[in-house]
């Protein structure tokens, strides 16, 4: 602040030596003094302002809010202080003003411009930094955190009262400590880190997958004070990463497994081929190569088929025709489907099926499909001889499908990825098993579509596995309407014989009957059924044609010459449903003619005379 | 050669052995199949085959558990065990060798490619 006392022509040698603008004027305006600053500052001569009013000479300032200050200070005779935007010289000025004892005052004035400019850029700066996404943390060269924005207290969880004179450790995790000294080292040297991949932890212990880019802080003479810390949380992007490369892994396992799968039976294709150049084509050897190359063309059918079903699921193309139907007939169907493979595999097969029609809103093709997955693979993850098992029934809402088996089981790492597409239990190149790994991905996204769920449990390797469908119940309508069309046979509950050598395919059957409300009985040969026909009386008689020993046909001629079985009808149950047959069977003096595998609606039939 | 060589087959794949078999004996070859592990070490016990051509992935007793089996027989002549896998990495090879595994067949094999070593190994 100038003192009032000084005489201002002694201190000219004074008011020449500062940086800043000087202006006096005496109490009438009359301006006394410029120094050399402000001649540079404004732009102008002293010769052009000296002897003039202020008002003269700054014509462009007279009303502003400078010389509304200027005023208050003759007037009130205080001190006053602002910054001010000169339009006209393009420039931001810090002026003081003050009242002398003539009655006048003086002005002194700096060039702020660059000051503010920075201020602005600051301010700004600091916008950037709170209404980051990214943390950004500074800390000392200690390692104590000095600034913390609110990017960092969402990522970290702790507020910046919290964080700030904290050390930096407390966002490290313990083994990594070492890291942040390396960092440091770098850093000091002057260094700057980009995208350093790393984890820190969260207030709440949740571990986070960052990329830091970490930079010098140095002071006006360049020497490093500090540390600035840009924090990226790219949990997700690691996440979406280590999907892509697991989805990306699994597609190239599935393909070497594809490749393996679909070789497999051209070996005996291609032998098959050789052995019919070779050998005459009547010859047993011909016969037998022409069997087994129908066989392994079925199956390479089948794989063809299951990978249009992969792409069609990939791309979202499965189309569905729902209706009402009865889950017990789906689950028949499934069977005859997969009979061959549990036979094979010598495994006791148990049937469960509900006593009263249990309605479903399904595709029966594409459901049956489902259930048939799940019983192949139970054959196929058990070893010979072992037991599955299929209850259907009703639970609470549901309709439920339990498919069991005393197999390989599950290992429980297998258990989160079991219904992806592509994954397998056993996945070496040496898979003693086969198969293409889509079989459960296929049925939950099958299953799903029918508005169901399906699960699996098993209490590990070895332990066997159940796999639980479980369906929506059709809507009431619907439900009204199939119950309309599936009546109870008319014929009321009769006596049913079933005569099958193949034990699994008359459990079958008897589970089906005793579903219709049928009294069952079951013979496995010839000699049984004509003992157990004499003993019960049964009204009805389904008889399976090819038994060793006395056949069907057999049976049926020597108890249709018998008394008292005049009124028993016989059926004929065949694979075969040529018109030959037909005839065969007719003539023998079978009342029907059933092909396998039979429906409820084959056997609705057969009851309903 | 005196009497054919006797081969066992060995495939989970019925079709894969049937054929394989059905082909050699055409050949001239005794040739029998089994469609498992434990059903092979059994067929060896009975025939004494001079060539063994094994599967090696198969449920339950493995191609690898069938040529331990076979290097264990106290009979002689020890058959010649070929292994046949869709496994084609060096990797796979050295387990095979280790397991005493003579010969290394990768799938699908050639009926060419097996009489060639058949006759190979009969004039030994």
């Amino acid at each position: 602040m100038l003192n009032e006392k000084l005489p201002l022509r002694d201190s000219d040698e004074f008011l020449e030596g500062l940086f800043e603008g000087f202006l006096a004027w005496d109490a009438r305006w009359r301006m006394t003094h410029m120094n050399g600053a402000a001649e540079r500052l404004l732009g102008r001569q002293r010769g052009e302002v000296l002897g003039k009013t202020w008002h003269e000479a700054f014509p462009h300032a007279v009303g502003n809010p400078v010389e509304q200050m200027y005023q208050r200070v003759m007037r009130g005779r205080r001190a006053e202080r602002m910054e001010y935007f000169y339009a006209h010289y393009d420039r931001w000025f810090e002026i003081s003003a003050a009242p002398l004892g003539s009655g006048g005052a003086a002005a002194y004035f700096r060039d702020i411009s660059e000051l503010k400019r920075r201020e602005e850029l600051q301010s700004r700066l600091a916008a950037i930094v709170e209404s980051s996404d990214d943390a950004i943390v500074s800390k000392s060269l200690e390692g104590v955190i000095r600034s913390w924005n609110a990017g960092a207290e969402r990522l970290f969880g702790w507020s910046a009262g919290e964080a700030i004179g904290q050390p930096i450790l407390l966002i490290i995790p313990p083994e990594r400590h070492d890291e942040e000294a390396v960092i440091l080292e770098r850093l000091r040297r002057g260094e700057r880190i980009e995208n350093f991949e790393t984890v820190r932890v969260a207030k709440d212990g949740r571990v986070l997958d960052i990329s830091l880019t970490v930079s010098p802080i140095r002071d006006a003479a360049g020497r490093v004070v500090g540390v600035s810390k840009l924090a990226r949380d790219v949990s997700e992007r690691k996440r979406v990463l280590r999907a892509l490369e697991h989805a990306s892994s699994q597609k190239d396992r599935f393909l070497a497994m594809l490749a393996h799968e679909l070789r497999n039976p051209l070996a005996p294709i291609r032998n098959g081929l050789q052995l019919l150049r070779m050998v005459d084509p009547a010859s047993e050897p011909a016969a037998q190569a022409r069997a087994i190359m129908e066989r392994q063309v079925d199956h390479l059918v089948r794989l063809v088929d299951d990978l249009m079903d992969v792409s069609r699921i990939t791309r979202g193309k499965i189309d569905m025709r729902r209706e009402p139907v009865d889950l017990g007939s789906i689950v028949l169907s499934a069977v005859e489907t997969s009979r061959p493979a549990i036979e094979e595999a010598r495994h006791r097969f148990n049937l469960s099926l509900p006593a009263e029609p249990l309605v479903v809103d399904a595709d029966y093709v594409r459901l049956a499909q489902v259930v048939a997955n799940l019983l192949n693979n139970a054959a196929k993850y058990t070893d010979s001889g072992g037991e599955i098992s299929l209850v259907a029934q009703r639970e609470g809402d549901e309709a439920v499908i339990r498919v069991r088996d005393n197999g390989i089981g599950i290992a429980p790492e297998m258990m989160p990825r079991l219904f992806e597409m592509f994954a397998q239990a056993e996945e070496s190149l040496s898979r003693a098993r086969g198969g293409l790994g889509i079989g459960l991905a296929l049925s939950r996204t099958l299953v799903e579509m029918h508005g169901g769920r399906i699960s699996a449990s098993s209490a590990g390797r070895g332990r066997g596995t159940e796999v639980v469908v479980r369906l929506p119940p059709a809507g009431e309508a619907r439900q009204r309407g199939a119950s309309r069309a599936q009546p109870a046979p008319p014929g009321g509950r009769r006596r049913v014989l079933v005569v099958d050598d193949n034990v699994d395919a008359a459990l079958t059957l008897e589970a089906l009957l005793r579903s219709l409300g049928q009294e069952v009985q079951v013979a496995h040969d010839g000699a049984s059924a004509l003992a157990a026909a004499r003993e019960r009386r049964p009204d009805v008689v389904l008889l399976d044609l090819s038994m060793p020993g006395m056949d069907g046909i057999e049976v049926a001629r020597m108890l249709r010459r018998e008394p008292g079985f005049e009124a028993v009808r016989f059926a004929a149950v065949t694979g075969l449903g040529q018109e030959a047959d037909r005839r065969r069977t007719r003539e023998a003096g079978f009342d029907a003619h059933l092909v396998k595998p039979l429906s409820r609606e084959d056997l609705r039939r057969v009851l309903a005379y | 050669m005196a009497a054919p060589l006797s081969v066992l087959v060995v495939d989970d794949n019925k079709d894969a052995a049937d054929a394989l078999a059905a082909l050699l004996s055409v050949e001239g070859y005794a040739a029998c199949a089994a469609y498992s592990g434990s059903a092979a070490i059994e067929k060896a016990d009975e025939m004494h085959p001079h060539v063994v051509l094994l599967d090696i992935g198969m449920p339950g007793t493995s191609g690898f558990d069938v040529a331990r089996a076979l290097r264990d027989y106290r009979r002689a002549p020890k058959p010649v065990i070929v292994a046949v896998t869709g496994a084609s990495d060096p990797s796979d090879r050295l387990a095979a060798r280790m397991a005493g595994f003579d010969h290394y067949l990768v799938k699908p094999v050639d009926i060419r490619g097996v009489v060639e070593l058949l006759r190979k190994l009969a004039n030994r």
